[in-house]
């Protein structure tokens, strides 16, 4: 039996525990409720599967978590009271795995909006998927949402993006591109690749479509750019490459001919490292070496000759980590897939609304 | 908490060292210098102290006692070669990820059950982060699934909310069952 427990030890058991457990942890204590209470904006939150929106009818939309669940009209959340007022406010603690709007743009805003007045705080979302709104209108979602991550894949969206950004206060984590690069030119890529600042995003992934753009040189630009750079490490850190996202089958210039074309043109030749896998070899190609990091190409092939991949790793000499930013692997390798599937998501918000 | 490692000076040879540490039932401890240094505390005053460290006079700790530093120092002699621990958080819901503990923590926790509170307030002091950290989340496991009345119980806590502040949480947090 403990007499006095400090607040700390308390505060940092609490970090472990759900939502749910944290609500009535609330109903313990004064002490435990004013932990709770104070400490709102970093303990956990509940997940939610999917916010959506559709319009009903000219007037009136609806939000819900799946469409086939009971769900709340416009009308209703403008006069929100009692329950729905309390639910709605308690979406502060909540996060939605991902916002899927089927409907227009001035719509979706004028309900996030609404939410965001009603909860007071702003609504969180893991993955933003409406993404052909006029690029214009996405530091405006952001104002009344959090998201960490957004896709693009209009191409005149990401155009603008690469050309013309416009800053945003609080930038989404992640910002997902789908380059389709018969639209857009390597000059802008490479222009943005260079200088990132657009946004403020801590990380950006370029889903390459097809092969294509990685023609007219490209890839060696690529290089330079990675070769020179004051922080490779920052730069490997938040941009990642990937190459036919679709698994089609690649047509046109690969990377890796380019970049052993460029190779051998390079005047610091130098002579792979080989190591020997169980199901393929490696041919590890030192671009870079610094005190603290090492830029490394790595080609991976099977044992028929044939180029199964391609990665650009940077190895932080001083903490032992590496960052790895371009890969084009066969499909069939695991991919780590960061979005969790609906299934692992509380229906909960269902029942809400 | 710092998570830097604690290896300022660590030659072998002094880590074989005998060092006495007394703590504030006046209760003299002879450790090995390689497990008094899993206490990033101790790990400073001895760095601090340098050349000038008298390992006989001994370092004193004014806020642990006798029967809880023993208990911190099975920890540290089974802890005195492991990395640093990793404090990670789940991305979406913010949650700290529930490390995994290995069966000689499993028992050494079951065996100081009624001390967690204790060990934790030791280890946030003497910074000893697997200690504290994993304290912590076996606290976590304690009031995961109880209901509030029990927790009180648990940890003799006094029931102070009245009943309408309790009637206002519930209404608030609108997922809440109990």
């Amino acid at each position: 039996m403990e007499p006095f427990i400090p607040i700390e030890l308390v505060h940092d058991s609490l970090l472990f525990l759900t939502r749910n457990e944290l609500e009535k942890c609330q109903l313990v204590c004064q002490r435990w409720k004013d932990i709770v209470t104070a400490n709102g904006n970093h303990m956990a939150l509940r997940k939610l599967s999917n916010l959506a929106i559709w319009e009903v009818d000219e007037d009136a939309i609806a939000l819900a978590s799946e469409p086939k669940y009971p769900s709340i009209s416009w009308q209703n959340l403008i006069n929100s009271s009692g329950p729905n007022l309390n639910r709605i406010r308690s979406l502060k603690y909540c996060i939605f795995n991902v916002c899927s709007a089927q409907t227009e743009i001035r719509l979706i805003l004028k309900a996030l909006k609404q939410l965001h007045v009603i909860s007071g705080s702003k609504i969180n979302i893991f993955r933003y998927g409406c993404t052909n709104e006029p690029y214009e209108l996405i530091p405006e979602i952001l104002n009344y949402t959090t998201i960490q991550k957004i896709t693009i894949n209009e191409q005149q969206n990401i155009r603008k993006i690469l050309t013309d950004p416009v800053k945003i206060p609080v930038p989404p984590r992640k910002i997902v591109m789908l380059v389709d690069n018969t639209v857009l030119g390597n000059e802008d890529l490479l222009d943005f690749i260079g200088k990132r600042n657009l946004y403020g995003a801590e990380r950006y992934s370029l889903k390459f479509l097809t092969s294509l753009s990685w023609r007219h040189g490209f890839f060696p630009e690529l290089m330079r750019i990675y070769t020179r750079t004051e922080e490779p490490k920052k730069l490997v850190h938040s941009l990642k490459f990937t190459i036919n996202e679709r698994g089609e089958k690649i047509s046109g210039e690969m990377p890796h001919t380019q970049f052993l074309h460029w190779l051998n043109l390079n005047e610091n030749k130098t002579t792979p490292i080989l190591k020997l896998e169980e199901k393929f070899r490696k041919e590890i190609y030192e671009l870079k070496r610094r005190p603290s990091y090492v830029i490394k190409v790595i080609i991976i092939k099977n044992f028929e000759d044939k180029i199964l991949g391609v990665k650009l790793k940077v190895d932080d000499l001083t903490e032992r980590v590496s960052y790895k930013s371009l890969k084009m692997e066969p499909i069939q390798e695991n991919r780590v897939n960061e979005d969790v599937g609906d299934e692992h998501w509380n229906p909960a918000w269902c029942s809400i609304l | 908490m710092a998570t830097e490692s604690a290896n300022g000076v660590s030659s072998p040879e002094l880590n074989e060292r005998d060092v006495v540490i007394t703590t504030n039932d006046n209760r003299n401890f002879t450790v090995k210098i390689g497990v008094a240094r899993v206490s990033k505390t101790i790990n400073n005053m001895i760095q601090d102290l340098g050349e000038s460290l008298d390992l006989s006079s001994g370092i004193p700790l004014p806020n642990v006692d006798g029967p809880i530093f023993e208990k911190v120092l099975e920890w540290c002699e089974e802890h005195k070669n492991a990395p640093e621990i990793k404090v990670e958080q789940d991305p979406h819901t913010r949650e700290r990820k529930w490390f995994t503990m290995t069966e000689w923590e499993e028992e050494y926790f079951r065996k100081f059950l009624s001390h967690l509170w204790d060990l934790a307030m030791a280890a946030n002091y003497l910074e000893i982060p697997s200690l504290y950290y994993y304290t912590c989340q076996k606290l976590a496991e304690r009031i995961k699934g109880r209901t509030p009345e029990q927790i009180r119980e648990m940890f003799g806590i006094e029931d102070d909310l009245t009943e309408e502040e309790k009637a206002e949480i519930r209404r608030t947090n609108v997922w809440c069952t109990y």
